[in-house]
């Protein structure tokens, strides 16, 4: 089986040389445009890095939200009337070198980080043990899913708070353009793909209770159908004109959680402690409504703003 | 037949490696977007191959994911390129 060693160790070099040039790459480029493009690759190798790595949960996040969706906000942030002058990195030395030496610092303290925690690796894989052990009565079957919505719930109620707030801040920006002109193109690939992405999010969604997949990935599809309506020329981007129907939709997600979470309290349960009969179904609950706020919060924050069209 | 894929796996790993230093050679920016794609249709096609050797039905999901998604990239760019406002 030396053939087989052999070629795994040749495959995990040749990715690693493949991240490390897209690394460099992407940090020195002069040219903003060129950067994105590197970084957007840098996530989709990123992600088969992590497929090796027998993460199919992180592999399956870095290729949803951090190539595909962060990819696209990254390109909408690019003004359309930038040219070189605005597109080229600051160049003072000063900044260079110091951000140099920042950079430094803080992959020696990353590096010394992980090179210290690696004795404790033993523990970690203990405490999978007893996720396991427990996994009978978290109310899914895909150990993952289990600690972020059960055993760690709170950690991901607060990640939906922090998403809630940065769409509020993009939200008090103001207004965007309600109408733009687009081309046949972008509605023929709209009719194409958009029932695609629906179709693909509440599959991922529903996946999450056995195997890889959840609420953020899931909402990142949607988003990317939200995006692709509005590069079409719907300029409310499929979302609700009604407003109060947009602010219930974002907050829909944290809001709901919440609600449970204080629920079961109430109930003597403790701070989100689903009882072991009704887990499924409250994780199921609170999935599918952050899906809809997740798909609708990156859909608003890829067009910068409140779209014109919401009556208020 | 895992080891032939797995050499599969490496020979297209090793195509990611050279079209990435063909991409930093070019220049022009629609050369980079097209080349983009072809990373992306790259990395699809070895996360297929490794759902098989590493009998792991989750990448294709991923798989999926990513070819969804690398159209969107290529339709926000250009829009963005044509002069469309969002």
């Amino acid at each position: 089986m030396n053939l087989l060693d052999g070629l795994w160790g040749v495959l995990d070099l040749l990715l690693v040389a493949v991240l490390l040039l897209l690394a460099v790459a992407a940090v020195l480029s002069s040219d903003r445009r060129r950067s994105m493009m590197l970084f957007i690759v840098f996530g989709l190798v990123l992600a088969l890095v992590w497929a090796r790595l027998h993460a199919p949960d992180i592999a399956l996040a870095e290729a949803a939200i951090g190539a595909g969706l962060g990819g696209a906000l990254l390109m909408a942030t690019l003004r359309r009337d930038t040219h070189q002058q605005t597109d080229r990195f600051p160049q003072h030395p000063a900044l260079v070198w110091g951000a140099g030496v920042l950079v430094m610092v803080l992959g020696t303290a990353i590096a010394w980080g992980l090179l210290s925690i690696l004795p404790t690796v033993e523990q970690t894989w203990r405490k999978g043990a007893a996720v396991d052990a427990q996994l009978a009565f978290s109310g899914v079957s895909h150990p993952v899913t289990a600690v972020l919505l059960n055993f760690r719930a709170w950690d991901t109620l607060l990640e939906l708070a922090v998403l809630l707030a940065a769409i509020l801040g993009i939200r008090a920006l103001g207004y965007v353009r309600a109408t733009y002109v687009t081309e046949a193109a972008f509605s023929q690939l709209a009719v194409w793909l958009v029932p695609l992405l629906i179709l693909m999010a509440g599959y991922i969604l529903w996946a999450g209770a056995h195997s890889p997949g959840g609420a953020f990935q899931a909402g990142a599809l949607l988003a990317g159908a939200g995006i692709l309506l509005r590069l079409a020329g719907y300029s409310s981007a499929g979302l609700p004109t009604a407003r109060w129907l947009v602010r219930l939709g974002l907050v829909a997600g944290t809001g709901v959680f919440l609600l449970v979470g204080l629920g079961l309290l109430g109930w003597g349960q403790g701070f989100l402690h689903y009882p072991v009969a009704y887990a499924k179904w409250w994780i199921l609950l609170i999935e599918m409504l952050a899906t809809v706020s997740i798909g609708m919060t990156l859909t608003l924050a890829f067009m910068g703003g409140i779209p014109q069209k919401e009556a208020a | 037949m895992n080891t032939v894929l797995l050499a599969v796996v490496v020979v297209l790993a090793l195509v990611l490696l050279i079209s990435l230093l063909i991409i930093l050679s070019r220049a022009r920016l629609t050369d980079r977007l097209l080349a983009v794609q072809l990373l992306g249709t790259l990395g699809v096609a070895i996360l297929l191959v490794l759902a098989v050797v590493m009998q792991q039905r989750a990448f294709l999901d991923t798989a999926l994911i990513l070819v969804l998604l690398a159209v969107l990239v290529t339709a926000v760019f250009t829009h963005r390129q044509r002069g469309g406002k969002s």
